[in-house]
């Protein structure tokens, strides 16, 4: 496959909620027709979404729909009285590539993103993904699939930044759902999952920065922490159950539990550690593939 | 046990997730320690826990956890509810402490058992 379209092609798996337009004003069912219309004029919006008090989607309206209904002398009537009920929606499982066949087979020009409870997280429409997709190509640096040594190698690498416990897990968290899209078993999924987790946490909890960097082959899965820190004193002691130097303010979060490393291990088929004080540390897990 | 009953059994109020409420759960795990949880959940299951920030619903994303319920009446952040929301996670709050959830808990599913 040429590098262009392994982009490309990489880009499809990702989840829509990446693309959709989570930026979008809030218009309760009781607004009046000529109120949507100047609230979707000033926003350069074709349409949006009717949400109750909660944020649950009701219905949606288009430009089309309030223009028909002021010529109708309806302007004064509530946005629900005009508004499509019967919506289809998608959810945040769905990848781009379920969103491009949404349009293609229903034609419509947009497609609610809800979950399970009906919470309006965005729109989609095709113009997002037209002007996303720069976007997600920076943020495809982070997903980057590299070619590696064997011709079969998938490779994505994030960084991640020491101190950052509101982002911290991302990482993981895609890594987690790009597995769950190639259709690897859920026992080897969790134990990726759960390996990368606590590496990418240990680079947060005691690193200044670091990468997470993984790299997928048909028999393996190897996960690597490289990170820019103090470093460990003693390995020995650092894997041994219970055994942490985490900050109390990081054990009032829950963690600095002294089980990182040996929930690492625990998930690994092969384990590594090196590390140099006052550099950093590099944490190696292999996952076989059976 | 299904997650409308536990609702019940804790009084619980349901921040988010409502439409799994009707799914079984015959696994919970309960403990404030993230490299705890990561270490002993097997099943999937209910978290529970007195923690609220958003690295709790992270490592219930990691476990494919179902739900949580957050004890002595905590509500969690806006960051945990739509990180939450985002993954499809039942998020419940009860005014009863670990302790007090855990013993109604087990009664229940001990009951459950013998029932059957």
């Amino acid at each position: 496959m040429r590098e262009i379209d392994r982009d490309f092609y990489n880009l499809l798996r990702l989840p829509v909620t990446l693309i959709m337009n989570a930026n979008m004003p809030k218009v309760l069912p009781d607004r009046k027709v000529f109120q949507v219309r100047e609230i979707l004029k000033i926003n350069q919006l074709d349409g949006v979404a009717i949400t109750d008090e909660d944020g649950r989607l009701v219905g949606i309206v288009t430009m089309y729909d309030l223009l028909k209904a002021i010529e109708e002398n309806k302007r004064d009537a509530s946005v629900e009285d005009i508004m499509t009920r019967d919506v289809i929606t998608l959810s945040p499982n769905h990848t781009l590539a379920d969103a491009i066949e949404y349009f293609r087979v229903y034609g419509y020009g947009r497609f609610p993103v809800v979950d399970g409870d009906r919470m309006f997280l965005g729109m989609v429409t095709p113009l997002d993904i037209v002007i996303r997709l720069p976007v997600l190509k920076e943020e495809k640096e982070e997903i980057k699939e590299g070619k590696g040594e064997e011709a079969k190698v998938i490779r994505l690498e994030f960084s991640v930044e020491g101190g950052d416990f509101i982002n911290g897990g991302e990482a993981s968290s895609k890594i987690k759902r790009y597995l769950q899209n190639l259709g690897l078993s859920r026992d080897i999924i969790k134990r990726v999952a759960v390996a990368s987790y606590e590496m990418e946490m240990n680079i947060v909890i005691h690193a200044y920065r670091g990468k997470l960097i993984v790299e997928i082959s048909s028999d393996k899965i190897m996960i690597k922490a490289i990170d820019e820190g103090p470093g460990i004193e003693d390995i020995e002691k650092a894997i041994q159950p219970g055994y942490s130097t985490a900050s109390p303010k990081v054990r009032e979060l829950g963690f600095g539990a002294g089980m990182g490393l040996p929930n690492i291990i625990s998930c690994s088929d092969e384990f590594d550690i090196k590390s140099t004080v006052g550099v950093g540390t590099e944490v190696t897990s292999v996952i076989y593939i059976k | 046990m299904k997650l409308e009953e536990v609702k019940e059994l804790l009084s619980a109020k349901v921040l988010c997730g409502e439409c799994i409420l009707d799914k079984d759960v015959e696994y919970f795990y309960a403990s404030d320690l993230m490299s705890d949880i990561l270490a002993t959940v097997k099943e999937p299951g209910v978290l529970i826990t007195a923690m609220v920030q958003p690295q709790v619903v992270r490592t219930t994303q990691m476990l494919d956890l179902i739900g949580i319920i957050f004890v002595n009446g905590k509500i969690p952040p806006e960051e945990t509810l739509s990180l939450a929301r985002s993954s499809e996670i039942l998020v419940m709050t009860t005014k009863y402490s670990t302790f007090e959830t855990c013993g109604k808990i087990y009664l229940a599913l001990n009951k459950c058992e013998r029932d059957r």
